[in-house]
This record gives C-alpha cells, sequence and structure tokens, in this order.
C-alpha cells in the first residue's frame, strides 16, 4: 500500500483551488488526490466512536462539494485543508443526524436506549457534539422498543446496547463492557457475538410482540 | 492505489460531472473490464483511478477537444484513443438520458477537428 502523499503547501493549495475555479478538468483528481486520504484520517481521529464508514463517506461528501462549488472556499478565511476539515466535520454530523432518521423510521434490529453516560466511550480529541447526536439518535428509537424488553436487560447487556446503539464496531469495547476483556481474544469475540445474537434475537421477538398488541 | 479514491471513484460513476460517468458508460457498452479498460487507455490502474475523479469534458467542440487533450496530456495518454472512450461514452449517456434519436448522429458529426490528425476519421455507425 502507497503512503498517501503529503498536503499541499498553502501556496500550491492556492493554486490548486484557482484550477477549481477556472474548470480545469484534471483540478478535481489532484484534489482527491491530495486531501482525500488526510481527511478520513483526520475525522477517524477526531470522532473516534462513528462509524469508519461514515467519516469516509463524510470526507467524500466534502471534497465532491467544494470540486462542485469551489467559491464556497474563501481563501482570505482558511486554508484549504482546514476548510475541509470543517465541511467534513459538518457532513458527519448530518450523516450521523440521517441515520437517527433512519433508524426512527424502522424496526430496530439494533435499536437500544442510550445510557445517561453517552459521552464515556469518548476518546480524547473526539468532536464534543457527537454524545448530542448519538443521544438524539437513539431517542429517535427509543419509543419503538418495548420498556419491558429494556427492563429485562442486565447491566451488561444494557452496556453493550448501548455500544450498539453508538454502532461501536471494536471487539475490545464490548467485551470491556462485559467484562470479560482479560480472556484470549479469540474467546472475546466469540462471546461478544453470542451476547449481540441474543440481544437481537430478543428484540426481534419484543418488537414484533408490540406490533402485535397495536395490530395492523 | 488508496482504497478510499477507488471508493470514490466508483462512487461517482453515477454523476455526470466528472469522467467516471462517461467511462463506466463506455465500459458497459464495449462489456470491458477495468483491465481491458486500462490496456485500452494505455494506462494502469492506479491511472484509471484518478482519471475517473476528473470533470466530465465539455459535450461539445472546441470545449471537449480542449478537456480532452488537457486529460491525456496529464496523465501522458494518447489523445485520440481517450477521445474515442469518451465520446463514446457521453453518447450512451445520452441515450439513456432519453434524448432523441435524431441526435445519435452527433457521435459522427463530432469527429470534424479530431485531435492529432490530417486522416478523415473513420466511419463509425451511431449506437
Amino acid at each position: 500500500m502507497t503512503a498517501a502523499p503529503d498536503l499541499p503547501s498553502d501556496e500550491d493549495a492556492l493554486l490548486l483551488h484557482a484550477r477549481l475555479t477556472r474548470g480545469e478538468p484534471t483540478a478535481p483528481s489532484v484534489l482527491a488526490v491530495a486531501y482525500l486520504d488526510h481527511l478520513i484520517d483526520w475525522l477517524s481521529r477526531h470522532n473516534r466512536s462513528a462509524d469508519p464508514d461514515f467519516c469516509a463517506e463524510a470526507a467524500d461528501e466534502a471534497i465532491v462539494a467544494l470540486i462542485k462549488n469551489p467559491a464556497s472556499y474563501s481563501p482570505s478565511r482558511s486554508t484549504l485543508a482546514a476548510y475541509l476539515r470543517m465541511s467534513a466535520q459538518g457532513d458527519l454530523r448530518n450523516i450521523l443526524a440521517r441515520e437517527g432518521r433512519h433508524w426512527a423510521g424502522r424496526r430496530p434490529l439494533d435499536g437500544v436506549e442510550l445510557s445517561p453516560h453517552a459521552g464515556k466511550y469518548l476518546a480524547e480529541g473526539d468532536d464534543p457534539s457527537l454524545p448530542v447526536l448519538l443521544e438524539e439518535a437513539a431517542e429517535a428509537a427509543r419509543s419503538a422498543i418495548p420498556p419491558t424488553f429494556l427492563e429485562s436487560l442486565n447491566e451488561g447487556e444494557r452496556r453493550v446496547f448501548d455500544l450498539m446503539a453508538q454502532a461501536e464496531r471494536r471487539t475490545s469495547a464490548y467485551a470491556a463492557a462485559l467484562g470479560i476483556d482479560h480472556l484470549p481474544a479469540e474467546q472475546q469475540r466469540a462471546e461478544v457475538k453470542r451476547v449481540r445474537d441474543r440481544l437481537e434475537k430478543r428484540l426481534d421477538r419484543a418488537v414484533g410482540s408490540k406490533h402485535d398488541e397495536q395490530g395492523p | 492505489m488508496s482504497k478510499a479514491l477507488e471508493r470514490l471513484a466508483r462512487r461517482v460513476e453515477s454523476d455526470p460531472f466528472f469522467l467516471a460517468a462517461a467511462l463506466a458508460a463506455f465500459q458497459a457498452s464495449a462489456r470491458l473490464d477495468d483491465q481491458a479498460l486500462a490496456v485500452k487507455l494505455g494506462c494502469t490502474a492506479e491511472v484509471l483511478t484518478r482519471l475517473r475523479l476528473c470533470r466530465m469534458p465539455a459535450p461539445t467542440a472546441p470545449g471537449f477537444w480542449d478537456d480532452t487533450r488537457h486529460i491525456a496530456e496529464h496523465f501522458s495518454l494518447d489523445a485520440d484513443v481517450l477521445a474515442e472512450v469518451v465520446r463514446h461514452g457521453q453518447g450512451v449517456l445520452r441515450l439513456r438520458q432519453g434524448e432523441s434519436t435524431a441526435e445519435a448522429g452527433f457521435l459522427m458529426a463530432a469527429r470534424d477537428g479530431e485531435v492529432g490528425t490530417s486522416q478523415p476519421p473513420p466511419h463509425e455507425d451511431p449506437p
């Protein structure tokens, strides 16, 4: 795998922006090559709880938006790199909000009540608005979850559900929540999968029962 | 080659702003996979990804030839071959958009002023 090239200097960035503005056909490609990987890396480091695919999608949207509307960037206000980071961060917030609305509108197989301590899974340097966005997303799904189901969860299962609501992908995070992070990695994976699968089936049954009670 | 760039290049295949749309339309029409397209254009897979992320050349002359030449020079490609592929792809895109069949002849009419040759343009049946 080749290493990402260094970011263009501020002067080169201005020249590239001018080429974009003039409509040079190769400028979009040069911009994407120069900034995409760095943007994804920056988003991932500053939003550790966010799904990596969402970070990549946000970076794509920021790059494409600038390509199609170069006038959106004003060189007098910031560097091109800083502008793209700000734009991508905004796109990531929109994506997370969209996912929250999506959860609210569908039968939640992974939906879960977010614990009051939503921020505890954030890493240092994360976007401080992320807990709020994740809380809003979980709130949107909460109404579709039967209270009896939530009440039936033990403490470990509640923590696992918190993580599933945040679209957490790391096994280590789930293992820590279950208190099994001292076990070998393979055992952690197997146990985490077992707990998640069991919770999804129980939620499926619980939501299915709720729909049956409510009728067509 | 960056996986992220490859993904973005695929993503913009549905966006007529980008050259990726014309290249994808050409591939589908000519039934070429990525490797075969790269061979036709005389480039590597990495260059093909970067090519996809270029802006779509203008649909008509002289902008079409200016843009195509610019792109070809940037990536050290044969401008005539690139022009042929792009024009074919743009034609397919137009047909998909439901343009009138009368415009299908533009593929032949647009051969006027072909890049870098003094030979008569080769005959090409309209799609």
